[in-house]
C-alpha cells in the first residue's frame, strides 16, 4: 500500500511533536526574554521609556561628588564666585585677586580656552583661556582685543560652566546620582566607574562641593546600566585615566595676601597720582593720562587695579 | 471514477482546533510579553511565524486532503495544484473503528479508522465531522448497501 493515503498514528504522533518543539521554542522564548528583562539589576531595560531608546541623544542629570575633567573648548557663560584670600586670576598681567572679606563673583563671557577641574576637589579649579567681555562682581569689563585669563587651582565657593561642551567622560570611583529624561530613569553610583559620551550642557560646582551636571550626551555606562547606542557614536572614551589639572603645567604664582583694605588701597593712589597729573581729578581716585576718566573708572578702578597695574593695563609707558 | 462515488469525506477545521487553540495560546503570550515588557523583534517575528506556520498547516491541510469512497475503492486524493490519488480496494477492509478523545466527543469530531491487510497499518481519516455516522455509511457501502450521496 502506498504510505502517501496512510496516516497512521506514527505520522500522527510526528504532526504533534512538531507543535509541542514549537510551542516550547515560542513559550520558551517569551518567557526567557521577560525573565531577563526582569533579572536586569537595575531593572533598567524594562523601565526604559522607548523615547530614550530611540533617540540619538539624552538628557542626563548628574550631581556627582567630583568631577576630575579638563576640557579645552568655547564656554558661553562662565561664572566663578570666590573669597578666599590665597585665590588668585590673572588678567592679562594684572592681577586679581580677594582683599580681605570680600567675595568675587567674575562671570565670563564666550570664554575660550581649557578649564580643569580637580580630581579630588572640584572646588579648586584652573583655567587658562581668552574672553573679550567679563563681569566682576556685576560691574561689566570690554577691552577691544582679547583679555588672557589664567588662574591656577584657584578655590572657588561656586562655579558654573554654560553652553560647556565636554569630551567622553570616564572616571572610577564616582559616587551619586544620575537621572535621564528628567527623572523618569535615575540611577545611584556608590564609588563606582562611570562613563558617558561627549556632553553639551550646565556644569555647575556647587557650594557643597558636588557637581552638577546638566545637559545631553549620547550615551552612558556604569554598573548595570547601559544606555544609548555607544558604537554608533564612535570611541567611547578618550582616556582611560581620569583627567586632573596637572595639564596645566605651568608653575603656580606666588601670591602674597594684601592685608589692607581696598579703600585704603584707593586713597594711597590718589595722592600718587595728584603729584603727575595736569588733569582734572574731581571725583576721580586717579587719573592717566592719555585715558579719559571714564575708561580709567570702568577699566581699572572698578576692577581694583592700583595706579601702576592700571598703566599696565592700559599700556601707559 | 465521479460517477461511481458514494460518500465523499473532506477533513473538518473543528478537527483542527488544537492549531487555533495554540496560536491564541501565542497570540496572549505575546500580548502578555509586550504589555509588561519592551517590543522585542526577535519575539514578534517568532510568534508571527509560529502563528503562520500552524494556521497555514491547517489551511493546506483542508485544502489539499480528500477521500471519496465508491462501492469498490476508497480514494485518497492529495494535492492543491498537482493532485495525487490513490486507490484500495474495499474488498480488503476488515473493519471500520471510530477514535474519539473526550473533547473531541463533545464537539462530535474524531478520526475513522479502516483496519484491513495493509502492511502499513490502518487507513486513518483525520478530523471528520459526526464520525459514527460517517463510519456507518463506509459500512454499508463495503456492503453494497450504501444509500447516502454525500456528507
Amino acid at each position: 500500500m502506498n504510505e502517501s493515503i496512510t496516516i497512521g498514528p506514527s505520522h500522527h504522533n510526528k504532526i504533534y511533536n512538531w507543535k509541542i518543539i514549537l510551542a516550547i521554542i515560542v513559550l520558551g522564548a517569551i518567557a526567557g526574554i521577560a525573565l531577563l528583562g526582569q533579572a536586569t539589576p537595575t531593572g533598567f531595560f524594562t523601565s526604559l521609556p522607548g523615547a530614550i531608546a530611540g533617540e540619538k541623544t539624552i538628557q542626563m542629570t548628574a550631581t556627582l561628588d567630583r568631577f576630575p575633567i579638563s576640557a579645552k573648548g568655547t564656554y558661553e557663560e562662565l561664572v566663578l564666585v570666590y573669597d578666599s584670600p590665597n585665590s588668585v586670576l590673572k588678567i592679562d598681567k594684572s592681577q586679581l585677586d580677594v582683599i580681605g572679606e570680600q567675595t568675587l563673583e567674575l562671570r565670563i563671557i564666550n570664554f575660550k580656552g581649557k578649564i580643569s577641574l580637580d580630581s579630588l576637589n572640584p572646588k579648586l579649579v584652573s583655567l587658562e583661556g581668552e574672553a573679550t567681555k567679563f563681569y566682576i562682581n556685576g560691574i561689566g569689563q570690554t577691552s577691544d582685543k582679547t583679555v588672557d585669563l589664567t588662574a591656577y587651582g584657584l578655590e572657588v565657593k561656586s562655579l558654573t560652566l554654560s553652553g560647556a561642551s565636554l569630551p567622553s567622560f570616564s572616571g572610577e570611583d564616582m559616587t551619586g546620582s544620575i537621572s535621564f529624561n528628567n527623572g523618569k530613569v535615575t540611577f545611584n553610583l556608590d564609588a563606582e566607574s562611570f562613563e558617558f559620551g561627549p556632553f553639551i550642557g550646565i556644569v555647575r560646582v556647587l557650594e557643597t562641593g558636588q557637581v552638577q551636571l546638566e545637559g545631553i550626551t549620547n550615551y552612558a555606562k556604569a554598573k548595570g546600566l547601559n544606555i544609548g547606542d555607544e558604537l554608533a557614536q564612535g570611541t567611547s572614551t578618550e582616556t582611560n585615566e581620569p583627567q586632573t589639572i596637572g595639564e596645566l603645567s605651568t608653575p603656580l604664582p606666588v601670591i602674597i595676601p594684601q592685608d589692607v583694605e581696598l579703600q585704603e588701597t584707593q586713597d594711597n593712589t590718589t595722592e600718587t597720582s595728584d603729584e603727575i597729573t595736569t588733569q582734572s581729578n574731581e571725583g576721580m581716585v586717579y587719573v592717566i593720562e592719555g585715558h579719559s576718566n571714564e575708561e580709567v573708572q570702568r577699566e581699572c578702578i572698578d576692577v581694583g587695579l592700583s595706579k601702576g597695574e592700571c598703566e599696565d593695563f592700559l599700556g601707559v609707558e | 471514477m465521479s460517477d461511481k462515488i458514494k460518500l465523499k469525506i473532506k477533513p473538518s477545521r473543528i478537527g483542527f482546533l488544537s492549531n487555533y487553540v495554540l496560536a491564541g495560546i501565542f497570540g496572549g503570550a505575546y500580548g502578555g510579553f509586550t504589555f509588561f515588557s519592551e517590543f522585542n523583534i526577535f519575539i514578534t517575528i517568532l510568534v508571527a511565524a509560529g502563528i503562520a506556520m500552524l494556521l497555514l498547516e491547517t489551511e493546506i491541510f483542508l485544502m489539499s486532503k480528500r477521500w471519496h469512497i465508491t462501492p469498490e475503492q476508497i480514494y485518497f486524493i492529495d494535492g492543491v495544484v498537482k493532485k495525487n490519488r490513490t486507490g484500495i480496494f474495499l474488498s480488503t477492509m476488515t473493519n471500520v473503528e471510530v477514535r474519539q478523545s473526550g473533547f473531541e466527543r463533545f464537539l462530535n469530531v474524531g478520526k475513522i479508522e479502516l483496519h484491513g491487510f495493509q502492511k502499513d497499518g490502518p487507513i486513518v481519516i483525520p478530523g471528520v465531522r459526526h464520525p459514527e455516522h460517517v463510519a456507518n455509511e463506509i459500512e454499508k457501502i463495503a456492503r453494497g448497501q450504501s444509500r447516502a450521496p454525500n456528507t
